[in-house]
């Protein structure tokens, strides 16, 4: 569905993001983690078609991405990027509504897929109230319906869960989780490791600007590489719910 | 069309009898509605009512319509490709610098040439310097920076239009009070054929590109993200409110505030999205304007008062009002 082919870019003579390369296949929740200034936002951006990479090259299906019209792109993918919106006056069900823009010159800009979307997230009860008047929680949350209203076969979200309590956290990621089923691709930047965890296919680990590691969960979070990737002393032990890997911080003494 | 929107035209048919009753010969609206019929060939009214108004106030009612919407359409345009309710074409010197290329226009036409060529040349400054103001906002941002620095080059502007018009010393040029202050004293047919096309293009670009403006709200990036192409809208919105407050000033001068009042006064009754906002606010600002050209016309006896002198009066409380609620610096 999507691929990246050893790409890199560079901002100011920095190498933010060094010969990266990624496959994601439809019906995949795909995490990428990392420490701050890894690049992952770097990374998502490129693979949304926003930022262009100074060099490698990425295809959307088997079409070079920078070919794709910008119409075409928003229909076959949608972007949810890191900054919190502007204090803006429309309502959060015009905000939700905006999603479907790239489908309005084919005739499906259809209201019910809005009504959806706020209901998946949970936000219908604030469908009328102004988006700059909401809390930094509830506006994430309206983005995210509007990303959902897209209705796109790849979603790209850089940090969906940000801001969230952990109850609306759980909701949007299962939501997520749910629209891989009926094989949408998801790319998702997630801080918490132990989210990615729970939700992740496989998981991006990365670091200076690289991938350091590239796997299913409990492949890839393990104690070593985790401690040397934060600099940090990271304990990795089996979930007691759910198995799989739960990732724990020790103390630095 | 919704009600409140037909109340609004109904109030714009009213203030325009009004506009074309007011004057050194009052005329009552049954009076002004016989001589309007017997101009186009039905029925008969006095001589003198008649050539008063197909001479003088109608071009002159008209005219302040069409500036007050276009300005106001401008406003619209240039608040929604900043996002900031203060950049208009005032406040961002797009007025001054068609004020500008209008006198530098007008020193170059000769004698009984219409006034197409100042015309022309005060839109294309205008365009000129809508587009630079969005060279500037790429390194101040579309908030009250830019805005300082477009209050900054439209004085720097106005200067150099009152230099040219004192040292030129032409009788072609207009006259300096309602110049810089606008007027529609000299308003004549001839002025009409040339702005209306003009104001009326920039009106219908920026309606055809509401939905983008819409988009354009959530951010340049995000609006790219749902398919908007920002850099070409932006564009055209920006050549369009150019276009149009350059006709605007070369039939009457240099008019502030119409751009920053009717946008907003229209936004607090019709809401954000650009589709219902723009026709409300093109007929916001020609109620607007048309008032302060009555309240100009009338004030002072048998004296005019530059109409901008009126549109200030009231817009200069507003701009107060909105940066004292303004967070951002």
């Amino acid at each position: 569905m999507l691929s990246a082919d050893r790409i890199t870019c560079r901002l100011d003579d920095a190498t933010v993001v060094a010969e990266t390369s990624l496959r994601v296949d439809a019906g995949e929740f795909v995490a990428i983690v990392g420490p701050n200034g890894a690049g992952k936002s770097t990374l998502l951006a490129m693979l949304a078609g926003e930022l262009s990479p100074t060099t490698g090259t990425i295809n959307l299906g088997d079409e070079p991405l920078q070919g794709i019209s910008l119409e075409v792109r928003a229909r076959r993918r949608a972007y949810l990027p890191p900054n919190p919106l502007d204090e803006i006056a429309f309502t959060v069900r015009d905000v939700v509504t905006m999603g479907r823009h790239p489908w309005r010159s084919q005739g499906l800009a259809d209201d019910e897929l809005v009504e959806t979307a706020m209901r998946a997230v949970g936000v219908e009860e604030l469908a009328d109230r102004v988006f700059g008047s909401l809390s930094t929680g509830e506006a994430q949350l309206a983005q995210v319906a509007r990303i959902l209203a897209q209705e796109t076969r790849l979603l790209l979200l850089d940090e969906p869960t940000a801001g969230l309590d952990i109850s609306h956290q759980e909701a949007v990621l299962e939501t997520l989780r749910e629209s891989t089923r009926d094989f949408r691709a998801v790319v998702a930047v997630i801080h918490d490791l132990n989210a990615a965890a729970s939700v992740a296919d496989r998981v991006v680990v990365m670091s200076k600007g690289s991938t350091v590691a590239l796997g299913s969960p409990s492949e890839v979070l393990r104690d070593t590489l985790l401690s040397e990737v934060y600099a940090h002393p990271i304990a990795v032990v089996d979930h007691p719910f759910r198995g799989g890997p739960l990732v724990l911080l020790r103390s630095k003494t | 069309m919704s009600r409140r929107l037909a109340l609004l035209v109904g109030i714009l048919a009213g203030v325009s009898l009004l506009s074309i009753g007011v004057g050194s010969m009052a005329l009552s609206p049954s009076e002004v509605w016989d001589s309007l019929l017997s101009g186009l060939g039905f029925g008969s009214a006095p001589r003198v009512a008649e050539a008063v108004i197909w001479e003088l106030r109608l071009p002159r009612t008209l005219a302040v319509l069409i500036v007050g919407g276009g300005l106001a359409a401008a406003g619209v345009g240039l608040g929604g490709v900043y996002r900031n309710p203060l950049a208009e074409p005032y406040l961002l010197g797009i007025s001054s610098a068609a004020g500008l290329g209008v006198v530098i226009g007008s020193l170059f036409t000769p004698a009984g040439v219409p006034p197409v060529a100042a015309a022309i040349l005060g839109a294309a400054t205008a365009v000129a310097m809508a587009l630079t103001t969005h060279r500037i906002s790429a390194v101040t941002g579309g908030g009250n920076r830019l805005i300082l620095l477009g209050v900054a080059l439209g004085l720097t502007f106005l200067a150099w239009t009152v230099v040219i018009i004192f040292v030129g010393d032409n009788p072609r040029l207009p006259t300096f009070t309602y110049f810089v202050f606008g007027s529609f004293g000299s308003v004549t047919w001839r002025h009409l054929v040339v702005a209306l096309p003009l104001i009326l293009f920039g009106v219908g670009v920026i309606a055809a590109r509401a939905r983008s403006l819409d988009l354009m709200a959530l951010g340049d990036g995000q609006a790219r993200g749902l398919g908007v192409d920002v850099r070409r809208s932006t564009t055209w919105v920006l050549i369009a409110a150019g276009v149009a407050s350059g006709a605007a000033v070369a039939i009457a001068g240099v008019i502030g505030f119409v751009g920053l009042i009717a946008p907003y006064l229209a936004a607090r009754l019709f809401g954000p999205q650009h589709g219902r906002l723009l026709p409300a606010a093109v007929i916001i600002g020609a109620i607007f304007l048309l008032l302060s050209d009555i309240v100009a016309r009338s004030i002072a006896g048998s004296v005019e008062v530059p109409v901008g002198i009126v549109s200030a009066a009231a817009g200069g409380l507003l701009l107060t009002g909105l940066l004292l609620r303004s967070r951002t610096a």
